[in-house]
């Protein structure tokens, strides 16, 4: 037998075995098509990483592009490129849906396109069919319990005299100052039509405030320094801490839980629709919420199982129904006040 | 004859100059220039919103001039920048003065040390800084360890801290700026000054300190333009109680994105700045100048 043959002989034999495999891969959905969304960074886009994008990738072939920027810089180079997005989804809060929306750069969704959305719990989704919610963030008290022996139970005693110097705030500029600003507003007869009774409860609480912040790793510094003993403060981040070690309660206030919800949209004019959709279904299914609630204790926004253990430390899923609703766009038209109001009155 | 000739080269050489610095001319054009221009236009427009405005509207400046919390912000964060030049012209100035006295050998390694902190990131050292002066930071362990206080003292959320650390951030300008010309300044002046009989204060009031001028100025005028424009320190460090316009800036466009208020506040102060910037240097400038012409034989 020539060489020549030989060769072509066994080109064949390889091409023949590896025909399954090939074709195998040619046939994923999604084979050969990335999409493009802006993230949170650190351990959030780990666990999506980890929990939406792998999964989806051993399924259909679709690989998943994660850029760690705020809502608001991604939402300005959407804006600015609207013909040709560089996202193909916007991850944003709950605050940053009526600009989105306003400014159409977003698309609405239905069960119709992301079948897991019927899995939703009801009243989650804050902005009719905008947005798909994965996770709700909830502002809670907290306080240490080795510096602070009498418990707290409400906003009201965070004036308390023993707490003097040592409260922690978030400013208007983080979301849960935003939050704060709105319990302190509905617990003394106010509204978001009218927050002059959070800047009265804020007057009396003023002397007790040790230092405001618009970050909220800033805050959790606080904490473990003992700059701060006591405040209102994320959910999931109280966690964190006393999973490190900090003797740090998570109290439900008796006024009642603001929170907001984490939310992926499909930008509009965005290419690979079909695959954006993937991306979402995947989100809201039991392996992506359970591995993200598992990890930071915020609350779910479907009724996946968790372990009794991870259930006990999701301070809020007992207590939904004190969970309370805020019109964002209402908070929108008023955040510029509220900022003001509040540097003004910390000054 | 000749004169024409040397006509041609001058214009020449003006040419060469030219088409050198036009890359640079037309890259600052593109990047600092028309998006100046462009957020200027976004301070004239009217509401809260610059997606979509039109129309030209003064309200923005009137908001900020015609508030008295805004003037007063506005003037705490010229204050800090004043202060953050002088505390660094005394801290720098000797450190500046002795680098450009070492030897070139002797001076490498001290140098990297001054520069090692401007290679940091801004947040990093900030954070680094929360943690020092945090309750159970280093300072206090030192503090109480020595017995000065008997429990951790609050260092941090007040304007000493934030001065401090805008001091820190911003030394190395200052010390480069002095070393620069110090090192300019020939040691003879200084040896012909002992010889006839002045000592070391006469020496460095007449002789260093003029000369030096040149030096102590860039880095007065570089410590104050960027502590009067840091955000991240008085947002971090100060709490509630130190607010910068920085900080305001930074707050209007990302978290309120009202930009158009957002960029009449930026402009407020870059005008402002310059002012003090071009005032300041001129008028010491003049007086030394007159100083030394006064003194002139």
């Amino acid at each position: 037998m020539k060489r020549r043959e030989v060769l072509q002989i066994a080109g064949a034999s390889v091409a023949t075995l590896a025909a399954p495999a090939i074709l195998r891969a040619q046939t994923k959905r999604f084979e050969g098509i990335t999409i493009r969304t802006n993230g949170y960074g650190g351990d959030y886009d780990r666990i999506l990483k980890e929990y939406v994008a792998k999964p989806l990738e051993e399924k259909t072939g679709l690989k998943v592009e994660y850029a760690a920027s705020t809502m608001a810089a991604a939402a300005a180079k959407v804006i600015a490129a609207r013909d040709n997005p560089p996202f193909d989804m916007l991850m944003a809060d709950s605050p940053g849906l009526p600009e989105l929306i306003a400014t159409q750069i977003i698309d609405p969704v239905t069960v119709k396109e992301v079948p897991n959305i019927s899995k939703l719990l009801p009243n989650v989704r804050e902005f009719g069919d905008y947005g798909i919610p994965y996770l709700t963030n909830a502002i809670i008290l907290t306080y240490n319990t080795k510096l602070v022996k009498q418990p707290i139970t409400s906003y009201a005693d965070l004036a308390r005299p023993d707490l003097k110097g040592k409260v922690g705030m978030l400013t208007p500029e983080n979301t849960g100052g935003v939050l704060t600003l709105i319990a302190l507003a509905e617990s003394n007869g106010g509204s978001l039509d009218n927050m002059d009774p959070a800047f009265q409860a804020l007057e009396k609480l003023r002397p007790n405030i040790a230092a405001t912040t618009p970050a909220t790793v800033n805050m959790l510094q606080m904490y473990e320094q003992e700059e701060a003993w006591a405040g209102p403060y994320f959910d999931g981040r109280i966690y964190s801490m006393r999973v490190k070690g900090k003797p740090m309660a998570s109290v439900i206030p008796k006024e009642g839980i603001y929170a907001l919800f984490n939310y992926v949209n499909p930008v509009r004019g965005g290419k690979n629709r079909e695959a954006v959709y993937a991306y979402m279904n995947q989100a809201l299914s039991d392996e992506a919420i359970g591995a993200l609630v598992e990890f930071f204790r915020y609350a779910p926004v479907t009724n996946v199982p968790l372990k009794p253990e991870v259930a006990k430390e999701v301070i809020v899923l007992a207590d939904r129904d004190k969970l309370k609703s805020v019109d964002w766009t209402k908070v929108a038209k008023i955040r510029g006040m509220m900022t003001e109001r509040f540097n003004k009155a910390m000054r | 004859m000749a004169a024409h000739a040397s006509q041609v080269e001058t214009a020449g050489a003006r040419t060469r100059l030219l088409l050198l610095l036009s890359p640079l001319a037309a890259f600052l054009f593109a990047f600092l220039v028309l998006p100046m221009l462009g957020l200027l236009r976004t301070s004239f427009l009217p509401g809260e919103r610059s997606f979509g405005a039109t129309g030209f509207s003064f309200e923005q400046y009137v908001k900020f001039l015609g508030d008295g919390y805004y003037l007063g912000v506005l003037a705490e964060t010229i204050g800090f920048g004043v202060a953050a030049a002088f505390v660094s012209l005394v801290l720098g100035f000797p450190v500046g003065y002795s680098l450009a006295r070492l030897p070139p050998s002797k001076r490498r390694w001290r140098l990297i040390i001054v520069i090692l902190p401007l290679t940091l990131s801004l947040v990093v050292v900030v954070f680094g800084w929360l943690v020092l002066l945090g309750r159970n930071g280093l300072v206090n362990s030192v503090l109480v360890g020595l017995g000065v206080f008997e429990t951790p003292q609050r260092l941090l959320f007040n304007r000493v801290a934030v001065l401090v650390v805008l001091v820190q951030q911003f030394l190395p300008f200052m010390i480069l700026s002095v070393m620069s010309v110090v090192t300019q300044i020939s040691p003879a002046l200084e040896q012909a000054a002992a010889n006839l009989h002045a000592n070391r204060f006469t020496t460095f009031r007449r002789v260093i300190l003029p000369l030096a001028m040149p030096g102590i100025l860039s880095g007065m005028t570089l410590v104050f333009i960027l502590s009067a424009s840091a955000f991240i320190t008085p947002r971090l460090i100060g709490g509630s109680k130190v607010q910068m316009v920085g900080s305001l800036v930074f707050e209007q466009v990302t978290a309120i994105l009202n930009w158009p208020f957002g960029s009449a506040m930026a402009f407020v102060l870059l005008v402002l700045t310059l002012v003090v910037t071009i005032g300041a240097n001129a008028a010491l400038a003049r007086l030394f100048i007159s100083r030394g012409i006064s003194r002139a034989p």
